[in-house]
């Protein structure tokens, strides 16, 4: 069963044109969205979400459309963008009696909880809140009403290192109690290293591939040697390639094949998922000997 | 239906937090003014308060992106205008019965209870017709563009309001001393107003969906 | 209580060293018959894994017979048939024994030296 369902997707802009023709988001997992800058990845959660139209396409959430459903999609969805939309001169303890009562399914027990563990002030503006603080505020409202599809777009940037990993722990906690489907897209490859199972990566509007995390990077290598074991036929094992005056580096989606092709010449290591986003993604000038 | 409660506590709470002090400094200004008997020529106050809770929830909600959480709050997009619409409304009625209250303490200065009437429905009337051709420029242009039209609009509107109330003042009477048909005149304004006012709600609906494309 | 150590950089797929460790903790006596381990979600956030992995691990877990779940209970140390089961892992470690001594025997190395380096092995293991 799929959370998101995406048939034909295509939106236009002048400069930018996003082509999905088919993508699924598997229910019960973390599905890391990767991709540059401008890639497409805050376009496509638009879309899902319904904030802005398609050219051409459709997009099913719980089998549903928002053109159907939208109220009841998304009483079970919760959305971490990059602004929250709080009026900042609010308090946080009134932007949560305005939002809360929306909510079928809203837990107070578990927003209070939340609220009293990472001693978010209740009676300070929002915009009195540091951006660490925002952020938690922010995933707290999105995770109290229970959601079961949970959308977020760069959830940890612009955050110092301690808030970044209250929020990741946060996500875990939840992912360990409860089915929820999440969605993060990021360019912060590093907070997917050890949490997502699926990884969609995306490049100037079109899918690169989605796989899974683990079996990704325990298949891929980087491969470091001496440019003179670059030939036409070695070149075609590699899927991102640098070739530098001193030696080359490349992206091996298939170890196994990269260690029959070059034995012991070579130095093999690990690929972290930032290696592989950029490596494909790259767009280098050929090198000339 | 609940939900366009909600959408409408949520504008109110907004409004209330936001901008108590500036509002109620406004309206004790008003009253003062009032007292003095300027009463004609201070119609525009009540416009002057609605066009400031009405221009200025939008241009917070603007410079916050509400409209992140506009769409992920679990309602129709024609549920969050028929609330702003709703909201602007009662805050026009509010505020032209505000200053109904205020004018009527005006009778000290020699006005009749009728014209005051009079006025309650001119602030009524002028008040919906602003707002109704506000908000859907609003919801095209956003707040930040529009700002040069809702200028335009509250000028022309302040002066036509006082173009009308200097047409009042037939015979040299300074105050408003309507007779049976200015009667029916003002309810049949009024009446206009509430039109304009509803057309401007079906418009902006269509626009706001619109906008969304894009 | 169940312990699993997952080196990220082995040649072994992690979901498969899950499943060894698992085991051999059953096998060993470690983990006791009917035992409830982790949920995969629990497993999968504690050992920074993606769910996929531990689901696979259980799952292999469960079609060799060490396991079993419950739905709504969770997943137990399966209480079937554990003679057996110890009796596969000696079969497996015989295969293994076995072909140590026919390379040993190849290269004409001496029984003692073989069950030397046996010794040293489990001395390397425990650290």
């Amino acid at each position: 069963m799929n959370t998101i369902s995406i048939r034909g997707l295509v939106k236009k802009y002048p400069t930018f044109e996003l082509n999905i023709p088919s993508l699924d988001i598997p229910q019960g997992y973390i599905t890391g969205f990767v991709g540059r800058n401008g890639a497409g990845k805050t376009t496509t959660i638009r879309l899902i979400m319904d904030m802005i139209a398609p050219d051409r396409g459709e997009i099913r959430i719980f089998g549903k459309t928002m053109a159907q459903n939208g109220r009841e999609i998304k009483q079970d969805i919760g959305l971490v963008g990059d602004v929250s939309g709080y009026i900042g001169q609010c308090k946080v303890s009134q932007i949560h009696d305005m939002i809360a009562p929306f909510y079928h399914n809203w837990d107070e027990d578990l927003y209070q909880r939340y609220i009293k563990r990472f001693e978010i002030p209740q009676n300070n503006k929002v915009m009195k809140l540091s951006k660490g603080q925002n952020k938690l505020f922010y995933l707290i409202m999105a995770l109290s009403h229970r959601p079961k599809l949970l959308i977020l777009d760069e959830p940890t940037a612009n955050l110092d290192p301690v808030a970044r990993a209250e929020i990741l722990d946060i996500l875990k906690e939840r992912m360990a109690d409860e089915e929820m489907t999440i969605l993060y897209s990021t360019h912060i490859t590093s907070d997917l290293e050890h949490a997502g199972d699926y990884l969609i990566l995306i490049d100037q509007g079109q899918l690169v591939f989605t796989q899974e995390k683990d079996s990704l990077l325990e298949n891929s290598c980087i491969v470091k040697g001496d440019n003179s074991l670059i030939t036409p036929d070695t070149r075609g094992i590699f899927t991102g390639l640098v070739q530098t005056g001193v030696g080359f580096r490349g992206l091996c989606r298939d170890a196994a094949l990269a260690r029959e092709t070059f034995g012991q010449e070579v130095v093999y290591d690990p690929a972290t998922i930032e290696d592989i986003m950029v490596y494909t993604t790259r767009r280098d000038e050929p090198w000339e000997n | 239906m609940g939900e366009l409660k909600l959408l409408i506590r949520k504008d109110c709470m907004v409004l209330w937090a936001t901008m108590k002090f500036y509002l109620l400094f406004l309206g004790a200004l008003g009253a003062l003014v009032s007292f003095i008997g300027v009463s004609a020529g201070m119609s525009f106050y009540p416009i002057l308060l609605v066009y400031l809770t009405c221009y200025g929830l939008a241009s917070l909600e603007e410079q916050s992106c509400s409209s992140t959480l506009a769409f992920s709050l679990p309602v129709d997009l024609s549920q969050v205008v028929a609330a702003r619409y709703l909201t602007v409304f009662v805050e026009c009625v509010a505020f032209s019965l505000v200053f109904w209250v205020i004018n009527l303490a005006g009778r000290l200065v020699g006005m009749t209870s009728r014209s005051i009437g009079a006025m309650l429905l001119f602030y009524l009337a002028v008040s919906l017709a602003l707002v109704s051709i506000m908000l859907p420029l609003i919801y095209y242009f956003g707040v930040m563009r529009s700002r040069m039209a809702i200028m335009a609009v509250y000028l022309v509107g302040f002066l036509g309001s006082g173009l009308l109330t200097g047409l009042y003042t037939v015979g040299g009477t300074p105050s408003v001393d309507p007779t049976a048909t200015a009667g029916l005149f003002h309810w049949g304004v009024l009446a206009a107003a509430g039109v304009l006012f509803l057309l401007s709600y079906r418009f902006s609906t269509l626009v706001a969906y619109k906008r969304r494309g894009l | 209580m169940v312990n699993i150590n997952l080196s990220n950089h082995s040649a072994v797929p992690m979901y498969e060293q899950i499943v060894d460790q698992i085991k051999g903790q059953i096998l060993s006596g470690r983990l006791a018959q009917g035992e409830l381990l982790p949920s995969i979600r629990v497993l999968a956030r504690e050992l920074q894994v993606s769910i996929i992995t531990t689901k696979r691990a259980y799952e292999e877990l469960e079609a060799q017979g060490f396991l079993s779940t419950v739905a709504g209970k969770g997943t137990f140390v399966a209480v079937q048939n554990p003679q057996r089961l110890m009796e596969m892992h000696l079969q497996k470690i015989e295969g293994y024994l076995q072909q140590a001594v026919d390379a040993a025997q190849a290269a004409q190395i001496p029984k003692e030296q073989l069950l030397e380096m046996i010794a040293l092995l489990y001395e390397e293991e425990s650290i």
